[in-house]
């Protein structure tokens, strides 16, 4: 079966003969030269939005196009910052507000895509515009204003040092627009913290790989946006029925009930009943009590004012909480989730609610990035432990697990990349541990791509070990969620059912059918993103998935899709994602695991047994998950009959023309 | 047949706009902020969304107000309706309305006709900030004190700060 199929070969023949209407998208891309100050428009192309399918898609496609030399340092001025709206987003469809932005990553110099909800997507879309890309830098700091056609960039010399929350409300008033979405950067990505967030509407994060402090580096704080414009669909009345579906089953989906009810952090006292809670840097998997850092906790101890929602969103897993007592009162922020509370709680030993959420409070408005900044914390704070750093290297701070006072003063030293600690830690892990030498690297929670895993333990889960090696920004889980290899639910156990045959595959502990599961999961997400929709809304709850997002898109845009194709695009992007690192020079080797989860096991043992990742493991299932991509096992890399199978025939002529082509 | 009405929930509101969309998807066919009937502001520095939508007052200042008595109630849903034909869009309903619920659209007033009587905020709205319930007195008081709640919030939302 060929990835481009004879329906869609007919279609893109009528996309060339400019016969097809463009719906759903806004058709703009908008460009913003920061040093000649010069912007255009164009139209996004009918063809690339057609096989690309939108957001994160077409950003990779757009990375690809635009960053032609390999080897660029993320922060020299030839980076590309690229945000891209979801082909959906702006619609009824439930959790579809998503915004994906893509360039090198300050963390790895590698291929970054990081996804953010919140509204601003949906704002920029009602402005007309599908993506922002922004090349070079300025000289001076500057903001870009949108107002439907109104483009400009602006003068940021007041904005510059100001904090997350203070930026969003000075632009709306400077600009007089009080309904205005902001994503910007915060001191940290000002002062290229490697791991600074882009946020929006807020406290809505675009975290992970440093996209804010390549922003920060082009010396652009922000970009407001208002919109006024609409957007039309091929068949409206199709589209408001299938969303409405997708809505209510996503309802009732108990994963989506769970989420809503207690957010990201609910549950959290299973997962560290199962020994596979990250603690102490991920040494320990179980805690004595985890429910200070719980989502249950936030709601029965008063500590959640509300729950929020994303643009169009049907789950509201965000959170608005506040510190109503003790030594972090007043504190208040969006969040904290379940990664905030992991990385900066249990990650740091402090099993405090109020420290997690002045912690996350503090993130959210320096603008950097929870997961990284805890796993970078804790790591310094093991060191200290161990002798490796002393009371000179923290600038006096009593730097041990447990101290919520350490935590706040470090997280800010390191958003403000103030004193001797705050600028070492401001590098990330893998450099920090690098400049600090001795064996301070085996504790340094980053693989081999160079990025801070998020709290999840892979020792005792194998598909996500396998997904977290492969995941090309480096080992999280916004790559490929593979929730389905625990089981627990129908609708988990029927999937793992029709991927491999048998509900028994349903485990977690086991390495086979992991390739098939992750490779399932990661064609899905990537379409989930290029639409728009929230990775929980398909592949943590179930209600959306291929069928339904293939029905969508084709009422959406008129372009008819089944699900096979909705799929293989997902496959085209993934592929796509990949050969950016093949060109900047990366092979199997980089698809790795941190060396703690291959080499130490958490304590205490869980019911008497002892998990961790080994080599043999790890290679056994990578060498499957190649072989099924029809990748060459040794290089890692796609063969060129694989490349030009799912329609990227000129990406393999380049790759080619550089002998990144397996033999 | 008992009549009904819209009812909105501060405290169950997350703020995502879903009602604003779909209320121009169905009004409109189209999907767009500036066209719905329902309108959400917000204070994104805390997280906080005010779902704003006509009351249907009886009295309805908007009707009292309108100098071609262009706006009536209708019979069924009892929502208060304009006529396209006979309004002149000077706008009077507008500045008569508390609730800032009503706006000039290509020529015309337009407002919430509860959908000829099938809402389609409250049949997007998950969490069920949005509830279409029929009008009985415990369901009354509720819906003034809902509304005393929006109006505090909204006038909050405007004294300033992020």
């Amino acid at each position: 079966m060929e990835v481009a199929g004879e329906a869609s070969r007919r279609l893109i023949r009528a996309i060339l003969r400019g016969k097809l209407n463009m719906y759903a998208w806004a058709g703009k891309i908008l460009h913003v030269d920061l040093e000649k100050k010069k912007i255009w428009k164009e139209d996004l192309s009918q063809k690339q939005a057609f096989e690309f399918v939108g957001g994160r898609g077409v950003n990779a496609r757009l990375l690809w196009d635009l960053i032609k030399k390999p080897g660029i340092d993320s922060f020299s001025s030839d980076n590309v910052l690229i945000f891209g709206t979801g082909t959906l987003t702006g619609t009824t469809a439930p959790s579809s507000g998503r915004t994906t932005i893509t360039c090198k990553g300050a963390l790895t110099n590698l291929y970054l895509k990081t996804n953010m909800g919140g509204h601003w997507g949906a704002e920029v879309k009602y402005a007309g515009y599908d993506h922002v890309v922004f090349y070079h830098r300025s000289a001076k700091p500057v903001y870009l204003w949108i107002n439907d056609d109104q483009v400009e960039l602006r003068d940021a010399k007041h904005l510059w040092g100001m904090n997350v929350r203070e930026t969003d409300q000075a632009i709306k008033s400077d600009n007089g627009e009080p309904d205005a979405k902001v994503a910007c950067i915060g001191p940290a990505g000002e002062n290229l913290v490697r791991f600074a967030s882009v946020m929006n509407s807020v406290y809505h994060a675009a975290g992970r790989g440093g996209a804010g402090a390549v922003m920060g580096s082009k010396n652009l704080k922000a970009i407001g946006a208002k919109g006024s414009g609409e957007l039309k669909l091929a068949d409206p009345d199709k589209f408001n029925e299938l969303a409405l579906a997708a809505r209510v089953d996503l309802s009732k989906d108990p994963e989506g009930m769970k989420l809503y009810k207690t957010g990201t952090a609910g549950g959290m006292e299973v997962i560290n009943e199962l020994g596979a809670f990250p603690s102490y840097n991920f040494k320990i998997g179980k805690v004595e009590d985890a429910y200070p850092l719980s989502g249950e906790c936030l709601v029965e101890q008063g500590y959640l004012d509300r729950r929020v929602g994303c643009f169009s969103c049907t789950i509201s897993c965000h959170r608005y909480c506040s510190v109503k007592s003790g030594p972090f009162a007043g504190a208040a922020s969006g969040g904290p989730e379940y990664e905030t509370a992991a990385s900066l709680g249990s990650g740091t030993g402090i099993f405090d609610t109020g420290a997690v959420i002045k912690g996350g409070e503090l993130c959210n408005l320096l603008g950097l990035d929870t997961i990284s900044t805890g796993v970078t914390i804790q790591w310094a704070m093991e060191s200290y432990e161990r002798g490796v750093l002393g009371k000179e290297d923290t600038d006096g701070i009593e730097l041990n697990f447990g101290n919520p006072y350490a935590l706040i003063q470090t997280i800010e030293n390191i958003g403000y990349r103030k004193g001797k600690l705050g600028d070492l830690l401001a590098e990330g892990t893998m450099r920090a541990s690098r400049k600090v030498g001795k064996d301070s690297w085996k504790w340094a929670i980053h693989n081999s791509k160079g990025l801070e895993q998020s709290d999840v333990e892979t020792r005792s889960a194998k598909g996500y070990a396998l997904a977290f090696a492969v995941n090309p920004r480096g080992p999280d889980h916004l790559h490929t969620e593979v929730l389905a290899e625990f089981g627990g639910t129908p609708t988990r156990l029927a999937l793992v059912k029709k991927i491999t045959g048998d509900e028994k595959w349903a485990n977690s502990h086991l390495t086979e059918y992991r390739a098939e599961l992750i490779r399932y999961h990661e064609d899905v997400y990537a379409v989930t993103d290029s639409l728009g929709f929230c990775a929980f809304s398909s592949t943590a709850a179930y209600a959306v998935n291929p069928k339904n997002m293939a029905e969508m898109f084709t009422a959406a845009t008129g372009m008819r899709v089944d699900e096979q194709e909705m799929t293989l695009a997902g496959r085209r992007i993934v592929t796509l994602e990949k050969c950016f690192n093949i060109r900047e020079g990366i092979d199997r080797k980089y698809d790795d695991l941190p060396w703690r989860l291959m080499n130490e096991p958490a304590s205490p043992a869980t019911a008497g047994k002892v998990f961790m990742n080994s080599r043999e493991e790890l290679d056994g299932m990578l060498d499957r998950y190649y072989a099924l991509h029809q990748w060459d096992g040794k290089t890692s890399w796609p063969y060129k009959k694989t490349l030009v199978k799912v329609g990227l025939k000129d990406v393999a002529n380049e790759l080619g023309k550089m002998n990144r082509l397996p033999k | 047949m008992a009549q009904r009405a819209l009812f909105l929930d501060l405290e169950t509101c997350t703020g995502c706009r879903a009602c604003m969309v779909a209320c121009s998807a169905t009004k409109e066919n189209l999907f767009s902020m500036n066209k719905s009937r329902i309108w959400v502001p917000k204070k994104e520095g805390i997280c906080l969304g005010v779902p704003i939508i006509c009351e249907q007052c009886d009295p309805a200042p908007c009707m009292v107000v309108c100098p071609m008595k262009a706006i009536s109630r209708h019979a069924r849903t009892g929502s208060v309706v304009v006529d396209r034909d006979k309004c002149i869009a000077c706008k009077e309903c507008v500045w008569a309305c508390p609730f800032g619920a009503i706006n000039v659209q290509g020529g015309v007033a337009v407002k919430c006709d509860l959908c000829d009587g099938e809402p389609a905020c409250a049949e997007v709205c998950i969490p069920g900030a949005i509830k279409y319930l029929d009008l009985e007195r415990p369901y009354m008081q509720k819906k003034w004190k809902s509304l005393e709640r929006r109006v505090d919030a909204l006038s909050a939302l405007f004294s300033g700060g992020s």
